[in-house]
Formats: C-alpha cells, structure tokens, sequence
C-alpha cells in the first residue's frame, strides 16, 4: 500500500512542472500580449520531467526488492527500458503539438 | 540549544543573502511591459515627486521607504535603484520563513514560484505586503500580540490586502478565547494615510480634487469588486478563473498541497492562523474581478509553505524540497522573458514621447494592459515638464475626466481636444498590435474617435456611469 502511495506521488511529479509551465505566460503578462509559445524552452522540461519522474519511480520500486537480486535488475532494466520510451515518445508529442 | 537557535539565525541570513542574488539576477533593470510592471513608472513618480499612487489606500509606507531609499542610493536609474527593494523584502520574507519552520522546505518553495520570482524582480508592492503579514505571523506565535497587529497595520499602509492578515489575526484570537483589543493597535500605523492628501496636488492624477467624495472614490472604488464576486459571471469567467487558479497554485506549491492538506486535517486548529493568511488572499483572487491580480496570492505561498514544512509526511517533504531546488535552477536559466531587450522594455517607448511636441495628444492604444502608457506619459510629462495627454480608458476612470492640467473633460471638450490636435499635426497613437515596442505614429481623429465612440466604455462613461 505504501509502495503505491508513494509511487503514485512521484508519478504526479511532471505535472507539478506542467503547471508551473502553464502559469508563466500569465504570470508574466505575455498571455495578454501575445502568442506565449515563444515563452523559453519549458517544454524541455517537461520532457525532462517526464524521463525523471519514470527513473525515480522505477528506482524507488527497485529499492523496495533490493534483496531480490533477479527482481531488482528486471525492475532497473524496465525501468531504463521505460525511460527510452517515454522520452522518445514525448519528444515526438512536442514536435507535433507545441512546437 | 543556545548553539542550534545561533545555526537557525546565520542560515536565516544566509538565505536571505542568497535569495536576494537570485532576484537581483533575474530581476529586470528597467522599466518593463512584463511581469504586469505597469506600476513601476508610477511608483519611479511617487518616489521621485512624493505623489499620490495608486488605490488603495494610497500605500504610503510604500512610497515613503521608497522616497527615502531613492535619496540616499543610486544604482544607474531611478528604476534600477528602486527595484532592489521588493526583492530585498522577498528576499527577507524567505529568511524569516526558515526562521519560523526551521525547515529549508518553506523558503525553497517560496524562491521557486513563478508568482514570488515574477513580482520579486519588478517595481511591486506585493513582496512588501507579504512580508508585513509573515512578520505579524511570526510576532504572534511568540506572543507578541500587539506588535503583531502593529506590523499588519503598517501592511494595510501598503496595501488593502494586508487586511486579510488583520481578519486572521481576528479570528484566531477569538478562536482562542484571547483578547481582541490588541487589534486596536492596528489603527496606529494608518495615520501614514495622511500623505495621500498631503501629496494630492495639481497636476491631479489619481484623485481629481480634494473633495470628500474625491477622497471617497479614490480609497473604495477598486475593492468595489470585491462585493459582488464578479469573477464568477458569465460562467466563462468562472471557468477560465478556476483554470488560472489551478495553475499558478499548482505550479507554484505542486505536490506540497498535499503536505498542507494532511497537516491542516491533523489538527485545523494549530495551523489556523497561517491557514486563514493563506486562504484569504486566495479567496481574494478567486473572487476579484481581474485574472491578472494573481500576485494578491502571494501570502498563499507564504504560509502555504509554512504549513508544509510542518507536516511529518518526510518522504513527501524529502521530494518537495528536490523539486523546488531543481526548479530554481531552471528558473535560473530558463525563466527569461527579454525582461532587458532594450527593444522590448517600456523604455523604447518612453524615449519616443521626448520627439513629440509639446502639448501633444497620444492615444494609447484600445487594449489591456494599457495603463503602463499612461503611466509612463506622466512620469515623462513630471521629469520633463512637458505636457503630453493620454486618451484612454484609463483617462475616464478618473473621476470626472480630469486632464494633466487639472481641467475637467466632457465628452464634447474631449472631442474637441482630438479635433485640435489632429488641426496642429499634434495627434499620435500607439500603432496597433505593437504593444512590446509601443511604437508612437501620426494619427487622425476619425481614426482615434472610432476606438470609442463605439465602446461600451465609452458610453456609459457620456452617461455618467464610468467606475
């Protein structure tokens, strides 16, 4: 249970970067003004965030089988496995939709 | 012991050293259309001439610190000087907030919020009001009840926001079956109130004479919109309010709300005082008839952050504190908005009023956000002694439309002001859909009286109904 708690309060972890990104056109009066999507180059960090948030969520659950070597090595290598995957998947999303 | 409150102290200072590298280091050196920098050529103005600011209520601890500090240091200009202070004031608030949690939570999530970062590197009041309210806090958990109430009443000289902290303190003390008399001490500091008609002179700006009602209009007409919750009608607004609360809540505290949730549900009646400072202002904003008043939020993030440096939830705090760091470094390097591009600062556009003859009439353009123009005019008309007039709307929110020469307008004398000008080749506007450069061009009055006579504006201020 507390595995899950947990892992479910890392896997909120990009969207606290979502919204902080979402504020700075209105937090810094560009939104009233003009097209914010010149804003800096946050969308990087979300991308980042994405891969981040993945890594330590595979991370923290590896550490809980740390014991286990087997199980510990599967969980690290899907979780590398995950992270190459999010980050490619992510990277084509922010070509198509905010560039 | 004796050795642990000394550690507390120099890290305190510590923070507040570095916090304000940080500001200084984002913070922007001139004045600019950013960050909602509107007020920053008013406040150069209230500093400079010890004038009357904005409403309400005339923040003059504001304007009087402002003042003193403009005379005795000089940084460059007079915006590079000035803006120093409310991230000095930011920069303390995030010392006094490990003061108080002893908990490097607090002032990270602080330093992290876009909201602080954006009003802490700008000519603003609102670092200041948050300030005087953390300071109160602070003063009564250790029992100093009066000054406490002293401290918000200087905060309610900066602005009506800080009243919010005095409701609070209030409440909590009733909650507590303490005495509330103390809170007569808060009417001691509102004797600064004095400078407003102490400084309200000719030319008039903020207030058109020195009639009651003159006074009355200038200190209740912008909380007007406090009483009918405007915010919430049609319901597109209400929509669109939730979304810009969500985000720069979420985006400022994150996962940290979740640390302020359990800690409240633990014990309400503990963390009251900081809830009741931090939930107010949010009220506030959620209410208030302007999206772009977010910085009235910033007490939120104050004692937002208090109440989560005082959960016990460490896995979640361990996250938070990481998070906040990482955000301040991107912060660092990635919160630029050409705060200093020299072709988008409101200085571009400041230097362009010194081509216009004297007497001139520029209108600025028909848009939000406007009042920076206007602003920026009469701070160029006082430092030159020139006389330049603005039409806009922000014009006929003065109450009965009085011009820089202190001379009422009407409807028909402002149309006949247009006319001439335009006779004298002395009519110009700000070009459309050229905000950031603010670029000045000859204009006609067919073209200027268009803008308004068909604005709803615009006639209900003919009908006498302008707010």
């Amino acid at each position: 249970m507390e595995i899950a708690r947990n892992s479910l309060i890392i896997a909120t972890l990009p969207l606290w970067i979502l919204f902080a990104y979402l504020q700075k056109p209105l937090i810094i009066g560009r939104e009233a003004l003009e097209n914010p999507t010149s804003i800096i180059s946050s969308k990087n960090a979300l991308f980042f965030f994405n891969i981040m948030a993945v890594g330590m969520l595979g991370g923290y659950i590896a550490s809980k089988y740390r014991h286990k070597k087997v199980t510990y090595a599967f969980i690290q290598g899907g979780t590398l496995l995950a992270v190459i995957i999010v980050g490619y998947v992510t990277s084509q999303i922010n070509t198509i939709w905010l560039v | 012991m004796l050795h642990s409150a000394y550690t507390v102290k120099i890290t305190s200072i510590g923070i507040v050293g570095l916090a304000l590298t940080y500001f200084l280091l984002l913070g922007s050196q001139n004045l600019t259309f950013f960050n909602m920098g509107e007020d920053g050529p008013l406040f150069v103005q209230t500093a400079k001439f010890l004038s009357t600011g904005a409403p309400s209520p005339g923040s003059p601890l504001f304007h009087l610190t402002n003042a003193g500090w403009l005379r005795v240091f000089d940084f460059g200009t007079d915006y590079g000087t000035l803006v120093i202070l409310p991230s000095l004031y930011s920069a303390i608030t995030a010392g006094l907030l490990y003061l108080i949690t002893r908990n490097l939570l607090a002032p990270l999530l602080w330093l992290s919020s876009g909201v602080v970062l954006s009003q802490s590197t700008i000519l603003e009041l609102y670092t200041l009001v948050t300030l005087s309210m953390v300071l109160a806090y602070y003063c009564h958990t250790k029992n100093h009840r009066l000054l406490a109430y002293f401290i918000i009443g200087l905060g309610i000289t900066v602005h009506h926001t800080a009243g919010m902290g005095l409701l609070a303190l209030i409440v909590t003390d009733f909650v507590n079956k303490n005495s509330i008399k103390p809170a007569l001490v808060t009417l001691i500091p509102l004797i600064l109130i004095i400078y407003v008609p102490l400084t309200n002179r000719e030319p008039y700006y903020m207030i058109s004479g020195h009639s009651t009602s003159d006074y009355l209009k200038y200190f209740f007409s912008t909380a007007s919109g406090l009483l009918g919750g405007l915010a919430l009608y049609p319901t597109d607004d209400l929509v669109g309010r939730i979304w810009d609360v969500s985000r720069i809540l979420l985006g400022g505290l994150g996962l940290s709300i979740l640390l302020v949730i359990v800690t409240v549900k633990q014990d309400w009646k503990e963390h009251l005082l900081p809830l009741l400072m931090g939930l107010l202002p949010l009220i506030y904003y959620s209410t208030t008839s302007d999206n772009y008043a977010y910085f009235t939020i910033l007490p939120t993030f104050a004692f937002g952050a208090v109440i989560a440096s005082k959960s016990d939830w460490k896995f979640v705090k361990n996250i938070c504190i990481g998070i906040c760091s990482i955000l301040i470094v991107m912060n660092i390097f990635l919160y630029d908005f050409d705060r200093n591009d020299p072709d988008k600062t409101a200085v571009q556009f400041y230097n362009q009023l010194e081509t216009l003859p004297d007497n001139s009439v520029l209108e600025t353009c028909y848009c939000i956000s406007n009042s920076i123009y206007v602003n920026m005019v009469y701070l160029y008309n006082r430092n030159s002694e020139k006389n330049i007039y603005v039409l806009d709307t922000e014009f006929y929110r003065i109450p009965r439309g009085m011009g820089t020469d202190g001379k009422p307008i009407t409807s028909e004398s402002w149309k006949q002001t247009v006319q001439e000008a335009e006779e004298q080749n002395k009519l110009w506007r700000v070009k459309a859909n050229s905000f950031l450069k603010g670029e000045i061009v000859p204009a006609t009055s067919k073209e200027v009286l268009s803008n308004y006579l068909t604005s709803d504006f615009y006639k209900e201020t003919i009908n006498g109904n302008s707010s």
